[in-house]
């Protein structure tokens, strides 16, 4: 690396407020040697002064009301649609990263369903109880999550509700089969671990 | 001012309290506004890109990843939505890079309105690559890891366009006939 782009790069590392000691040791001998990179250096500190002392413009009348009165009356859906990198196949998970907090929410599918025999009965490791003749529920009693993944609705119409107090940040991945069996994962955000499996179907026994 | 986290307002509302969104745009309303308007130089495409950005926000909620920043998010979205912006402008539409009252000196130092003007200009020419990098750091006081992460690209990379972009800004300037002094 040249001295002058060695330069460039610690300058800015400079503006940025990222330099090292060692960097700045380095940069302070360059300053001392070349006029030129003094040049740089000054004329590179007083452009982003320039920048940062821009007045930020005020947000035009009226455009935070049309903003939140845009807004649609129904509450976003707290679970995402993403697709399988392979098969394109639905695959619906809900971040449900939060901590301490008792969340409850429902999710209704709306894609497409999948074959029953892509999933294998090894998989199954959660609880799953019957509570009623539309529902299965599976529970989850782990250190890091407790509480509850619902299937009810119908097989034409399934949704999952969860209830869940998560002690770190934790997603739930639901897929959708085409026999009305859902596949839930419990994930564990930062490691991308599968904490739980389980499987549910609307009208399941234990 | 309320003082939840961005990733509490974001469970409220995905919770079934869509009021607590409008924390979320209080809070982001003004850095999202600036950023369109420095992206665009439009004060009205500006205002109408801070919209469907939380429109977008609000339809695409669910699929906010928490283990990411939420500002990160939105910034990324806000920046989509003004090169979108941008790419929908007739080809013929020109800019005017000439300096307030036309002419230009090698030697002229601007008086702070010029300057903010000059610097407006300045930054419209740069190439969208470029100006996104200024807005990021210096509009939405992004840090390099914040804005590898908005942008996708490694960090080396955005540190070299960002180093880039600064010197093509300040030689823009200088066309312009600002001197740095």
């Amino acid at each position: 690396m040249t001295d002058l782009n060695n330069a460039l790069e610690l300058i800015n590392a400079e503006i940025d407020g990222v330099i090292t000691g060692a960097q700045k040791a380095e940069l302070n001998r360059l300053l001392l040697a070349d006029p030129a990179i003094r040049t740089l250096r000054d004329e590179t500190t007083r452009l982003c002064q320039a920048l940062d002392s821009m007045p930020r413009d005020d947000l035009p009348a009226g455009l935070h009301a049309a903003i939140v009165t845009g807004l649609p009356v129904a509450a976003p859906r707290s679970h995402s649609l993403r697709r399988q990198a392979s098969g394109g196949r639905p695959l619906l998970r809900y971040a449900a990263a939060f901590a301490g907090g008792l969340l409850v929410s429902t999710l209704a599918f709306q894609l497409g369903k999948i074959d029953a025999g892509q999933l294998r009965n090894a998989e199954l490791a959660g609880t799953i109880a019957a509570t009623g003749q539309a529902e299965a529920r599976m529970l989850v009693n782990l250190p890091q999550v407790r509480g509850s993944i619902t299937l009810s609705g119908s097989a034409d119409d399934p949704q999952v509700v969860t209830a869940l107090n998560a002690s770190q940040p934790v997603s739930i991945v639901t897929q959708l089969h085409e026999n009305g069996l859902v596949e839930v994962q419990v994930v564990d955000d930062a490691t991308a671990t599968v904490l739980q499996r389980g499987k549910l179907r609307i009208g399941s026994r234990p | 001012m309320n003082d939840e986290s961005d990733g509490a307002l974001v469970r409220r509302t995905c919770s079934g309290e869509p009021r607590a969104f409008e924390g979320l745009v209080r809070r982001h309303e003004k850095t999202v506004f600036n950023a369109a308007l420095r992206m665009l130089h439009d004060r009205e495409e500006a205002r109408d890109v801070t919209q469907t950005v939380f429109l977008k926000v609000y339809e695409h909620l669910g699929e906010y990843d928490p283990t990411h920043k939420f500002y990160s998010w939105i910034y990324r979205i806000a920046l989509n939505e003004s090169i979108k912006a941008l790419q929908r402008r007739k080809p013929t539409a020109v800019l005017d890079f000439d300096t307030p009252d036309g002419t230009p000196g090698p030697d002229r130092v601007f008086d702070q309105r010029e300057l903010s003007d000059g610097m407006a200009a300045a930054i419209m020419s740069l190439r969208t690559e470029h100006r996104s990098v200024i807005v990021l750091r210096h509009f939405m006081d992004c840090s390099y890891e914040d804005m590898a992460a908005i942008l996708e690209l490694p960090e080396k990379t955005v540190k070299s366009r960002l180093f880039s972009a600064r010197q093509l800004l300040k030689a823009a300037l200088e066309n312009r006939g600002w001197k740095s002094e």
